[in-house]
């Protein structure tokens, strides 16, 4: 499980852009693992973004190891489509892979696509088309949840979502998104599942929109249903994902906050109760050392101080020895 | 570079900013200094943006920076700090109820050698229940916690040198606690009556939950305080006490040993971890500040160059 940290962020030499008067719009498609059927898939993105007028370019990562899709692709190369292949010696995750990709992108806006196709072909240039009016575009599509549970999960998810971080995602799963090349720059060094990339984007107030998109038809290299609990298990997985990230967000700029607000309470709690203890036995006699309460007590008191010691610790570091980290993030300069 | 900058952060203040560049036309050019002013949009949700666009248009001693969202006040003035020019830099708010003919008195008094001049809102026009007696209470709290006497730490109007405030990281809510910040650098603080306007436009943007959040961060600025000066005391005094306790807890598990000893050495046994615990993390804090990066110079007090130009 990849906790959520800040790593570096992809190198800033960008290759030297040509003059070219026409936009760029990079696709990026990472492989998850080897697909015999990519040659067809590239085919079908192809084709379904044949009407934009920009310039498409394809990059798709993938492991060394994957033979079938390697031979697949260099053939296409061959064949003259407008594909870079990433081909990465070791398979570090799908945030690794899409920030590898994105490095050796000339476009102005990005685009990414899953391998295995999830999103109906025609619907994927209206991701594409929302950037006009946003910074990040996300499909979602409007799927019927298959069984009560499933749903039950799907919404407890979205709620917690949304008392987390105020933003709701309804198709965390679909891997279609569309970036301005701006956001992908600044949230790409974070090391985070990419189904919370717009939750980040719309922490560092980017502006983000999701599209109604209808699903793929379900074609012969589909992937095998797991089971009910392989799913539940993978969305026990995002959950504590999702709590990670919020804890990243909220607790790299203000330590203390965070810890003060679990540490506080239960502070408080143990003094008042301590207090409490000690006049019932001082001025009213009840017997303290017969029962355990006053141990309860004094761990109160012990935890609290030491949750706010390790806010105070936090701060402290931040202090003496964070770089000057900017807390802001400037739109414009006029 | 210029030789004075003034820093505005705003937030949905549409109404104020026109009446504010004027009021601020009508007395900064008669200073006689060159300047300019930096408005900060913290996320304006309200058109305030399009009316500054429109000021720095046709100044081009108004710049304007936009944030991309809200971040507070403190961000905010952080933004305008990492852009302003000036060698002396002033704060005030974006809704009039600071009046930019205090610049001229706030600047008189810094060159009268100060570091830092911040100012006194000796006549407030706000209520008294709900505004004045919370900040008076908060005043004398801050001072007596922090031990650096300002009579009003709400005061955004400030002015400061620059070299001084950019060694002073502004994040949270610290942007009410320059002085005592400022203080651990070492810096001549003076404090000046200024006037206060009642507010004309708009609505204030605080309210109680502010409150929580600025006694967390008193309970901060405290401790790196304290830490700056004496960096083991600051974790060492609390595990003293708790020590204290572990011994008392320990000795009544002593005396009472038929009916309590469970109870007494259980509480003795918790305290003392707790100051164990607190020993050891303020010996690793210590390696901190060791170890530290380009914040560790603030962290102490700048050293007269004049006084040990002989010792060398």
């Amino acid at each position: 499980m990849h906790l959520a940290r800040k790593v570096s962020s992809p190198s800033a030499a960008s290759p030297v852009r040509e003059p070219a008067a026409m936009e760029i719009v990079s696709v990026i498609i990472p492989l998850l693992h080897d697909e015999s059927g990519i040659a067809e898939v590239h085919r079908g993105y192809k084709a379904a973004l044949s009407g934009d007028t920009r310039q498409l370019e394809f990059l798709y990562v993938l492991d060394r190891r994957w033979h079938q899709a390697l031979t697949a692709l260099s053939a296409l190369k061959a064949a003259g489509e407008p594909l870079t292949l990433v081909v990465l010696s070791r398979w570090d995750g799908e945030g690794a892979a899409l920030r590898s990709g994105f490095e050796r992108a000339r476009g102005d806006t990005v685009l990414i696509l899953p391998a295995s196709p999830q999103v109906d072909p025609r619907d994927v240039p209206k991701v594409l088309e929302e950037l006009a009016h946003c910074d990040m575009a996300v499909a979602n599509r409007a799927v019927l949840r298959s069984s009560w549970f499933d749903a039950v999960q799907a919404w407890l998810f979205r709620g917690l979502v949304r008392l987390l971080f105020g933003h709701i995602i309804h198709d965390p799963v679909c891997r279609v998104r569309a970036y301005r090349r701006q956001v992908l720059q600044e949230i790409a060094g974070y090391s985070v599942q990419q189904h919370f990339s717009p939750l980040l984007a719309a922490e560092r107030g980017f502006r983000v929109a999701e599209v109604e998109v209808r699903p793929s038809q379900p074609t012969a290299c589909a992937p095998s249903r797991q089971s009910r609990f392989g799913v539940l298990l993978s969305r026990l997985r995002l959950t504590l994902e999702a709590l990670s990230l919020y804890v990243v967000l909220k607790f790299i700029h203000k330590p203390l906050r965070f810890f003060g607000t679990a540490g506080l309470p239960i502070l408080l709690i143990g003094l008042i109760y301590t207090g409490y203890l000690a006049i019932s036995r001082l001025f009213f006699g009840t017997p303290l050392a017969d029962r355990p309460a006053l141990i309860l007590g004094a761990l109160l008191i012990v935890l609290g101080i030491q949750v706010i010691a390790l806010g105070l610790i936090g701060e402290i570091i931040i202090f003496v020895a964070g770089k000057r980290i900017k807390d802001y993030t400037v739109d414009k300069i006029l | 570079m210029v030789d004075l900058s003034i820093i505005i952060p705003t937030f949905d203040e549409e109404d104020n900013v026109e009446p504010l560049y004027q009021a601020l036309m009508d007395t900064v050019p008669a200073l006689g200094r060159s300047f300019e002013i930096i408005f900060v949009d913290d996320g304006s949700r309200d058109r305030t943006f399009e009316r500054l666009a429109a000021i720095a248009a046709q100044d081009r001693r108004v710049r304007i920076v936009k944030l991309r969202r809200n971040y507070g006040q403190a961000p905010a003035m952080a933004a305008g700090i990492d852009h302003a020019q000036g060698d002396v830099l002033v704060t005030m708010d974006a809704d009039l109820q600071n009046d930019p003919a205090d610049i001229g008195c706030l600047l008189a008094k810094l060159e009268e050698g100060y570091d830092l001049v911040v100012g006194w809102r000796h006549e407030r026009q706000d209520k008294w229940l709900s505004r004045r007696l919370p900040s008076v209470i908060a005043n004398r709290l801050i001072a007596a916690i922090t031990g650096v006497d300002v009579k009003d730490n709400g005061c955004t109007l400030k002015a400061v040198r620059a070299e001084l405030i950019r060694k002073v990281p502004l994040y949270g809510e610290m942007h009410r606690f320059i002085p005592a910040i400022a203080s651990t650098v070492g810096c001549d603080l003076a404090e000046i009556k200024v006037r206060h306007h009642p507010r004309r436009h708009g609505y204030s943007k605080y309210g109680l939950s502010r409150i929580y959040r600025v006694l967390l961060d008193i309970m901060v600025i405290k401790t790196l305080i304290t830490f700056a000066r004496r960096p083991l005391f600051c974790f060492f005094s609390v595990a003293a006490a708790a020590f204290l306790l572990s011994v008392i807890s320990a000795a009544l598990a002593i005396v009472f040993v038929e009916q309590s000893v469970v109870v007494f050495a259980t509480v003795a046994v918790l305290t003392g971890s707790l100051a164990s615990f607190l020993g050891f993390a303020g010996v690793i804090t210590s390696l901190v500040s060791q170890y530290g990066g380009d914040r560790l110079a603030p962290l102490q007090p700048t050293l007269d160059d004049n006084l040990l130009g002989s010792a060398r």
